[in-house]
């Protein structure tokens, strides 16, 4: 079981997550549970290797205010913490600035565990399935 | 420019983007250890960047070092 710290005051929960694709890069996401698929943005999809104008394949996909048709790609994995699952498909789009994180981690992610959030001691836990 | 510890460097440049290579991190994969490759105010400035050097770093992090979101906003993702 993975035990990750966050700040439970945080307008928004925040975790460095690690994609790996052709080279290995951390970004800073959000959890979002409401969000179908992991999200990431261009830079962090080009910095990991993808030629953002040869990609193929594309999904539509809304938010809260509209639709977007946006790159969908596979990473050779995706990690929250010592959490790793390989082969994740994700979205790229790049969130406002005002953000300030490079993406969200998505159901697509989250499902493949039983997660808890600790907002008393700020503490999110990944349990693995199966 | 110098390894240094990565959660320091933070502290220096605040309300910036930051972009590291990354040398050591803990057992969460959090960056410990570091070298500071460029910072900016400015998220456009800072992908011109980091796009010119595609493939030539390959262990990095990249943060936002001020709150987020923006302060008096409300995010629904």
């Amino acid at each position: 079981m993975s035990r990750i710290p966050f700040d439970p005051n945080a307008p928004i929960l925040l975790f460095e997550c690690v994609l790996e694709f052709k080279s290995r890069h951390i970004f800073i996401m959000a959890l979002d549970s409401g969000s179908s698929y992991t999200i990431i943005s261009e830079a962090a999809a080009t910095q990991v290797g993808y030629g953002l104008s040869k990609i193929s394949e594309y999904v539509s996909f809304s938010n809260a205010s509209q639709s977007h048709l946006v790159p969908k790609v596979t990473l050779n994995s995706f990690s929250l913490a010592d959490a790793k699952i390989d082969n994740l498909d994700v979205l790229i789009y790049t969130l406002p600035e005002e953000h300030g994180i490079d993406g969200v981690i998505g159901l697509n992610f989250l499902r493949h565990f039983n997660i808890g959030l600790d907002f008393e001691y700020g503490i999110l836990t990944l349990d693995r399935l199966g | 420019m110098e390894i240094l510890d990565v959660p320091e460097v933070e502290k220096q440049y605040p309300d910036e983007w930051l972009w590291f290579e990354v040398y050591e991190t803990d057992e969460l994969n959090r960056p410990i250890k570091g070298k500071l490759l460029a910072h900016s105010p400015s998220r456009a400035a800072l992908d011109e960047f980091m796009n010119k050097r595609v493939g030539v770093y390959h262990h990095t992090y990249r943060i936002y070092t001020g709150p987020k979101p923006k302060k008096g906003m409300a995010v629904v993702l």
